[in-house]
């Protein structure tokens, strides 16, 4: 024991030394505009890669349940096509192309990191701005709604994630075809979201499927978001407590699809003339 | 002792108030467009005397630094270049004691002591490493060859003359 203290001693000035930089270098990084940007700009690319190639080893072992997500998946479009259809009515309809527009475009991703132990979780996928991807996008994964792009650099962006306090999206009730109220997760449960707003003289029930309402900018509707688990009603408050069991298990998710709205500039635009009309 | 330290703390301070009001406010015309920002701080560090422990030199060099980054709002950057200045500084003095204490020119600052070779090597080294790390940390290799590396010569050029200048004023041998 002694020696070590002696051994320090002798060193005191290389500790010194090397403790003063360490500080400096913090203050530098966390006070000075560019140097932070420097910094962050960096080590993000760094991590990005990092957590790139962790992914690619981990996903290997992740395939099997990958698999699994997209054969239903595959089930779930197959049931769509066509061909499983039958007409019934024998009249003839003329219909021009052009009526139809598409709305939405996907862009498919995988999650390289994911948190859903905190109080504001993020996720990092693996596409960027190379791959048209800008912020205020939606995500969602084969089981339902993920979240919202954050932030974006070239090859990354970080979604924020429906289990983060300041996501807010507005639903629907699948079996009454409603749109009604918002989720919000308050931060316990990785499983269950609240689900906010909905007036207690609503008739709705345990088992009901909340989906994505069709007002949404960034996701098309019906996104599957969860299930009615629990209906409480108090009578201080004019709206129900709802508890949704989330459709996406977070803990597990690895590809998800960014969608892009073709029409949401235009929307946009429409509501920045409505904003300059109205000063 | 107290003499000594009063001595250092006047001469911190001219040096300060050097940089924070005339250097700072200088706006020399400038036509070809070349950066410079001499650093008359780093003459307080290489004046402080030889027989300064490592700790003490470091301690001190890094308050000097840490001051002056408060005026300029680059906290750290001066800091961190003065503690680096301070820890290797102490490598080159710490034998100086013994070799110039036997001499009695009492009337001459120590730097003066070896000889002008010895002092105008001892001046340059560290003035250009402490513009090179500097300029380094403040610009992060940007436009290293057309920027960054005139600014560091320019600098040092003028601290050096500065200095040299400065220190012939302050410690000016007496007649006597």
């Amino acid at each position: 024991m002694n020696s070590i203290f002696r051994y320090l001693k002798n060193k005191l000035h290389v500790l010194l030394f090397l403790l003063i930089e360490i500080f400096c270098i913090i203050s530098i990084v966390r006070v000075n505009r560019y140097q932070s940007a420097f910094y962050f700009s960096n080590t993000r690319k760094a991590a990005g890669k990092m957590l790139e190639v962790n992914h690619s080893i981990f996903d290997y072992f992740g395939l099997y349940q990958k698999n699994q997500t997209l054969s239903n998946e595959n089930l779930l479009l197959r049931k769509q096509l066509k061909d499983n259809y039958v007409i019934e009515s024998r009249k003839v309809f003329t219909v021009n192309d052009t009526v139809y527009k598409q709305r939405f475009e996907y862009i498919p991703a995988e999650v390289i990191a994911n948190t859903i132990n905190l109080q504001n979780n993020y996720i990092t996928i693996n596409r960027g701005s190379s791959s048209g991807i800008e912020k205020d996008f939606g995500v969602f994964s084969p089981e339902g709604v993920v979240g919202r792009i954050i932030a974006v650099s070239e090859n990354y962006s970080i979604v924020t994630s429906v289990l983060n306090s300041t996501f807010k999206l507005g639903c629907k009730i699948e079996e009454m075809n409603q749109a009604k109220g918002t989720i919000h997760w308050a931060g316990r449960d990785p499983n269950f979201i609240d689900y906010l707003e909905v007036n207690k003289y609503e008739q709705i029930k345990k088992g009901y499927h909340i989906v994505s309402s069709p007002y949404s900018q960034y996701l098309p509707e019906n996104i599957p978001i969860g299930v009615i688990d629990r209906i409480e009603t108090k009578p201080s408050d004019g709206f129900y407590t709802i508890k949704v069991k989330l459709a996406v298990n977070f803990g597990k998710i690895s590809t998800v699809y960014v969608v892009k709205n073709l029409f949401n500039k235009e929307v946009e635009e429409l509501a920045k003339k409505l904003k300059e009309n109205a000063r | 002792m107290i003499f000594d330290i009063v001595k250092y703390l006047g001469l911190y301070c001219l040096l300060i108030a050097l940089q924070v009001f005339v250097i700072s406010n200088v706006n020399i015309a400038n036509p070809v467009g070349l950066y410079f920002q001499p650093q008359l701080l780093v003459m307080f560090l290489l004046l402080l005397p030889p027989r300064m422990s490592h700790v003490w030199l470091i301690i001190v060099s890094f308050a000097a630094g840490l001051i002056l980054d408060m005026f300029f709002n680059s906290m750290g950057i001066n800091a961190a270049v003065c503690t680096l200045i301070g820890y290797l500084r102490y490598y080159v003095t710490r034998d100086i004691e013994k070799e110039i204490s036997s001499r009695e020119e009492d009337n001459k600052i120590w730097t003066s002591k070896k000889g002008r070779p010895w002092k105008w090597t001892y001046f340059i080294t560290f003035i250009l490493l402490y513009h090179f790390v500097f300029v380094m940390i403040e610009s992060l290799g940007k436009n290293f060859f057309v920027i960054s590396m005139p600014a560091v010569f320019i600098s040092t050029i003028i601290t050096f003359i500065f200095t040299i200048t400065l220190e012939d004023l302050i410690y000016k041998p007496s007649k006597s």
